[in-house]
Parts: C-alpha cells; structure tokens; sequence
C-alpha cells in the first residue's frame, strides 16, 4: 500500500513540474518578444527589403541585428560613362574621392579612373606622361593615394610600381610620371636571389608617411615586400614566425641525418593577400589561413591569435598588434562548425578574407568572398555588424574582390558584374560609429546617451550593453556595472567590476569577520582558563 | 528512530571517513572484513554526479562556461557514469585474468568511496568561484587540481588494495584496463553499428513485403 502511495506521489510531482515548465516556457518567450517589439518600432525609417545582418554573441550563435548599412548605388563602367570595364581590379578611397583600376585583354581596357563620393565621373585616366611623351598603361593593378595627392599604381605586367602626381583638375587633369620603383634587384640585398625576382609580381600597396612602400606580391610568401624612400628593396615585413615544437626539435638533434634535416622547412609561408593602412600608420594586412584546423580551433576557443589570424595589424617591426578582444576572433563568420555539418550548405568552410579597409575611430572592415559577407569591427575586434551576403535581389554580392572606406560610404567591387556597390550607413549604425567615437574621446557620458539609442534600435545589441556598462564602471558605478556586464555576457568586464565590488565587501565585513574570529578564539581561552581553574578547586577540595 | 545508530547505510557513509585517513586498511577492511555498504557507495556516486553538475551549473558568472541553450543534464550524467562504468567493467574482466582478488562489487565501492575527495572540492569550488575574479583562476585550478589528484590516488591504491596486488602489478592492471575500456567502445559501436543493419534489413523485408501481399 506504502508503495503504491509512494509511486503515486512521485508521477504527481512529475507532471506538476513538467506543467511548470510548460507553463513558464510562454512567459519567457513573451519577455523575450517584448523589447525588440519596440525596437522594431523604433526603427521605423530602417531599410525593408535587405540581406540579414547580424552579429554573433559569446557562444558564436548569430544574433540579427538592424542593418547597419544599405545598398543606395550600384555603377559600371556603362553608367560612370567610361566605356565596359573588362576586369576591375582595386578600389581605394581618399579624401573623398573613389580610386579604381581596371586592366584586360587590350590595351584600351586599362584604367585608372577617378570618382566622387557620390561615384560621379571625374577622371578617367588611360596612361600617363612621362616627360611630355604619352605612355598608355599596360596592366594598372594595386592603388594607393597619399595624403600629398600623389597615386601610386602597381603593374603586373612590367612588375614595377608607378607614382605618379596630378597636374590640373577635373577630366582635364593628367598623370605624370614621377619615379618608377622597379622589381627588386639582387645588388640590392643578399637575403633575395633572381629566383626571387622571377616570380616577383606586385600586387597591392600602400605608402607610409615617410613614403616607404609596402607591397603584397603575388608568387611571394615569405611577407609584405618593402622598398625604402629612394626605391631601393629594404626587405620582408612579418614574415611567417618559425615555431618549434619538441618533438621535431628532439627529432633534429639526435635521429634526423643531415639530409633530413636541410629538407625540412625552416620557415612558415605565409600568403598576404591585401593590405591596408590606418589612420596611426600601421598597417592591416589580410591573409589565407595557412592552416584551416588552427583557426576553427581558434574560432572553438572564441580566442584569436595570430597564429590563426586571417587579419594582422602590423607595426614598423612586423609584429602582430591586432588587439582580439572580441566575443569571437576576427575571422569573419564564425558559426561555420555548425553549416560544415549541414551538407547542403551552399556556402561550406571559413570565410575567404580578402581585402580589409580602415575606417574612422580604429574600426576596421573585413571582406569575405567566400559568403560575401562584409564584416565591421572596432579597435578592440569586437563585430560590430556583419551585413550584405551572397543574394543579389537583396542587396548582395555576387563575387566581392575589394573594399573601400570613405565617411558614411562602403565601396565594394565586384569582379562578376563588374561594377562598384556603394553602401550607404543607416541610422543604426551612425550611432553606433558616434558612440564609439564619444568613448574614443573619453566622453563617456555621452556615449552612454548614445548607447542608450542604440538599443531603441537594437534591444539585443552587446556592445550597447557593454558599451554602457563602462561607462557606469567609469563613474564608480560597479554594481550597475557588473549587472550590464551579466547582461552582454562579457566576462573579462565583469572580472574588473567585481574586482572592484569585492573591495566593498572587504571593507564591509572583514572587520565583524575578523572581531568574530577573536572573539571565539578569546572565548576558548576564557573557558580553557576557567576549565582549569574550577579543576584545580576541585582537586584542592579533595586534596 | 530506534535503529539510528545500527544504520548500515549510515555507517557506510561515516566509513569514507576511515577509507580517507587510513586508505589501504580501510579498503582491505571493506574487502575482507565486510566494512563498508553497498548503499552508501550509491549514494556516494549519485551526490558525485551531483557535484559535477552542480559545479558546471552554479559556478560563478566569471567561470561559467555553461551554454543554457546547449545544455543538458542528461548527457552530463552519461558523461559522468558512463566512464565510470566502463572503468568497474574493464578493470573487472581484466583482474579475473591475472587473479585479481576483488569481486565486481569491491571494486565499485573502492571507486565510490574514492569519490569523497572529488565531492568536497566540487563543492567548495562553487563559493570559491563566486569570490574569485578572472586573473586569479589559478586558485581554483588547485582546488579542482587537489580533487583530481586526490581521486585518481585513492582510486589507485584502492583498486591495489582490493586485488591485493604489488605495486608494478597494480601499474600494468591499469594499462591493461584502460586497453580494455577502448576495446569494449569499440565492440559496443560495432554491436550498433550491426543491430543497425540488422535493423535495416529486417524493416526492408518487411516493407517489401507489404508491398507485394
């Protein structure tokens, strides 16, 4: 009978706690819907019809988020009045003009073509004179824009780079030849040999202020290509770093032959595919993954380095500053593990990161023609946002090769179709750039105001959380603080505010803790004394 | 009320703490002298795997690595015992070979009973995760280091003790025993793998079948 009431019991308990969770289920997806109700609302003057944006949160699943930018302008060479573009090449903006190469099969096909912002024709450039004499362009490439207005321009057919300056204004203005800085020469220096200058064949560049030239070559992996002032060939920029394990290093020293061991490679290639470089002078640099396993581990781990990096930011010595503070490590899309599963992917495998483009405030853009994705990042490698996709009737790309920043305005060129996509910032993401811009600048208050905004846009954006979150750990403010850091799910911040709380607590409670402590040890001994003295009666009571 | 302090199960438990201070005599006493309880031991597993789920649900925020949307207690549970029995199975098949003194029984309680260790760390880890912040995760890595190291000690010595083995018997016993978990994975996904196709065939014969009569 006992038993039966038991089992009873037991199945009533059961259904009254899976009737709770039923139950609760609802409730929680209510709470849930209510604030992007009202975000939605809030974003009534957002873009309707678009590719999914989004940004990924601390467990690398994707979270939708408002499109930060919209596709306003989509031109080719037909629509800028130039005549077809046969291949377009680069894209580079500066001071509000928009820079692009296009080369082909005929001499005519080459040009260097110069737009507003608006990608309004102003020059279209088909050669350039050196000392009075027209030489048309044979195969333009790479293009880069220093701040003195001069251009330089690689070619892959002579494999030499070209300055140029530009004399006059508008569609009347022509190129002069400046200096032409050659393939490097084997005079020059001993760590190259003419098997080098063979395969040696400029791609992208950039020119630093003390106008020493960066260049990623095709054919090349032993690092960024650099020439000094005078265009003599200086040397290799982060080449791949050589990492010894113990084993091979145990292998080396006692069992290989010499043989052996002059065969195996004593250096890591590594491919750089673009380059780029930011307001401070340094330079980013895109690259294929070397090695596929590392970076997934990397993307599993949800911390970057730069062994798995598929973007470098690099000082003078060629060493990685890239900061990956991120929930996920800037390599583009990271929820690749799960689609590797599901087989009919039409896009499988990690993103192809092939141009990257800095933009106002430290933040920086990714270009992935693998799911053509266009990937924002601030100073820290947190995603900003990732928009645009594969999907042309959304605004997509069909096969994106290169990317430019000017102010609100992302270019992007697409090899397929030929043509320039222009990307327009939407109010979303204007605050999102002005909050970064106030924390920047040390105006936290401000920025939380903006943050604040942000969410009426997004309620499920992190960095609003977090971004308000540090202002509150500015202010002194560590319990709200902590809380808004629970909240975006970012453990190192809240690691720094309860640093700062426990202080509190320390101060709240060590002294009680510490009176209590002695007051029990003192009560022992009150007792122990007290114990030997009514023993000591007693025996003097007997004795 | 009346038996309170005849409990074999009570005892059983209060018996870890002799198993904890004195490891060889305690375990040789749970083996030859009949010390020790069978029900003791389970509760002592079941609170085990109460303390591995506890810690990887209720550890601090900073140290929290659990996903809520991923999570399930079930397949905690099988992560826990699953090894744990396999472990009791080989270890059992491989000591009847070279003549192992312990039953299988003897075995699972000197494995519960060495458990003890691994509770009580798991459970101070879970306060001491609340205090700590992300610089000083080193403290809680000794707590949860002390708890693994003190589990696979007891672990060993009791596994020695119940087989009255030598010390490089003991050694080989454990090679040989972990051989013996891989062997039988591999055996138990080829016994799936094949109930699969039997499963398969059999479900075409019927299908055909049906489509025929």
């Amino acid at each position: 009978m006992r038993k039966h009431l038991l089992c009873l019991v037991l199945t009533l308990c059961l259904l009254v706690c899976s009737g709770i969770s039923v139950c609760a289920e609802p409730a929680a997806q209510v709470a849930a819907a209510a604030p992007t109700e009202e975000g939605a609302a809030a974003s009534v003057d957002m873009p309707t019809s678009a590719f999914a944006s989004y940004t990924y949160d601390c467990w690398g699943n994707t979270i939708e988020c408002p499109d930060p930018y919209a596709l306003i302008r989509k031109v080719d060479g037909v629509a800028l009045g130039v005549g077809d573009l046969k291949k377009v090449i680069d894209v580079y903006a500066k001071d509000g003009f928009i820079y692009l190469t296009a080369n082909g099969d005929t001499e005519k096909d080459n040009a260097l073509i110069k737009m507003d912002e608006q990608l309004n024709l102003v020059s279209d450039w088909r050669g350039y004179y050196d000392g009075g004499k027209f030489v048309p362009f044979s195969k333009p490439c790479g293009i880069f824009v220093t701040d003195e207005g001069k251009i330089y321009v690689t070619d892959t057919s002579t494999y030499s780079i070209y300055c140029f300056s530009v004399e006059g204004n508008g569609a009347a203005a022509k190129l002069n030849l400046e200096k032409t800085i050659g393939a490097p020469s084997v005079k020059d220096s001993s760590i190259i040999d003419e098997e080098f200058v063979e395969r040696y064949i400029p791609s992208k560049l950039v020119v630093d202020r003390t106008d020493r030239i960066y260049v990623v070559a095709t054919n090349v992996n032993e690092g960024i290509v650099t020439f000094n002032d005078e265009g003599k060939f200086d040397g290799f920029l982060a080449a791949g770093k050589v990492t010894i394990d113990p084993f091979t290093k145990f292998m080396k020293k006692y069992i290989y032959t010499d043989e052996q061991k002059r065969r195996i490679q004593t250096f890591v290639p590594i491919n750089y595919n673009n380059i780029d470089l930011d307001a401070s002078g340094f330079i980013y640099s895109t690259l294929a993954a070397s090695n596929e396993s590392t970076v997934q581990a990397e993307i599993k781990a949800k911390k970057g380095t730069e062994q798995g990096a598929l973007v470098r930011r690099l000082n003078m010595m060629g060493s990685d500053i890239l900061k990956r503070d991120g929930y996920m490590p800037p390599i583009g899309d990271a929820d690749i593990l799960d689609t590797m599963m599901n087989k009919d992917a039409s896009y499988q495998g990690l993103s192809q990161i092939t141009d990257v483009s800095c933009g106002t405030y430290g933040t920086y853009a990714l270009l992935d023609n693998n799911r053509n994705h266009i990937f924002v990042y601030n100073f820290e490698g947190y995603l900003l946002y990732a928009f645009s996709g594969p999907d042309i009737s959304a605004g997509g790309m069909k096969t994106p090769i290169a990317l430019a920043q000017s102010g609100e305005y992302i270019y992007a060129l697409d090899s397929n179709s030929r043509s320039i996509f222009m990307y327009k910032q939407t109010a979303f993401a204007r605050s999102v750039m002005k909050a970064i811009q106030l924390e920047k600048d040390g105006q936290y208050s401000a920025a939380s105001e903006v943050w604040s905004d942000v969410l009426d846009y997004d309620a499920t954006y992190d960095l609003a959380y977090l971004g308000l979150g540090k202002t509150a750990y500015w202010k002194g403010d560590y319990e709200k603080a902590s809380d808004l850091f629970k909240l975006c799910n970012n453990k190192t911040w809240y690691s720094k505010a309860w640093s700062e709380l426990r202080k509190d607590v320390l101060a709240r409670w060590f002294m009680p803790i510490i009176m209590t402590i002695l007051g029990i040890v003192v009560l022992v001994f009150v007792l122990k004394i007290v114990k030997r003295a009514n023993a000591k009666k007693r025996k003097e009571a007997e004795g | 009320m009346k038996n309170w302090k005849n409990n074999k199960t009570l005892n059983g438990l209060k018996y870890s703490g002799n198993i904890i201070s004195h490891p060889i005599q305690g375990v040789y006493e749970m083996r030859f002298e009949g010390q020790g309880d069978l029900g003791a031991c389970i509760i002592l597993m079941c609170l085990f795997v109460l303390s591995v789920i506890c810690k990887q649900v209720y550890t601090g925020f900073i140290f929290n690595e659990v996903n809520e949307r991923t999570y399930s207690v079930v397949r905690e549970i099988a992560n826990v015992l699953f090894p744990f029995f396999l472990w009791c199975i080989a270890n059992w098949s491989v000591t009847a070979l070279v003549d192992g003194e312990g039953r299988f029984r003897d075995i699972y309680m000197s494995l519960c009973y060495a458990t003890v260790p691994c509770i009580v760390t798991n459970f101070l880890y879970i306060p001491a995760s609340y205090w700590f912040t992300a610089e000083e995760a080193g403290f809680l890595g000794i707590i949860s280091g002390v708890g693994t190291v003190f589990f696979l000690m007891y672990a060993f010595v009791g596994n020695l003790t119940v087989h009255q083995f030598t010390l490089s018997k003991a050694v080989l016993t454990v090679v040989l025993t972990l051989f013996g978990m891989v062997f039988i994975m591999f055996l138990m996904v080829l016994f799936a793998s094949m109930f699969d196709s039997l499963y398969s065939y059999i479900a075409g014969v019927v299908t055909e079948i049906q489509l025929r009569v």
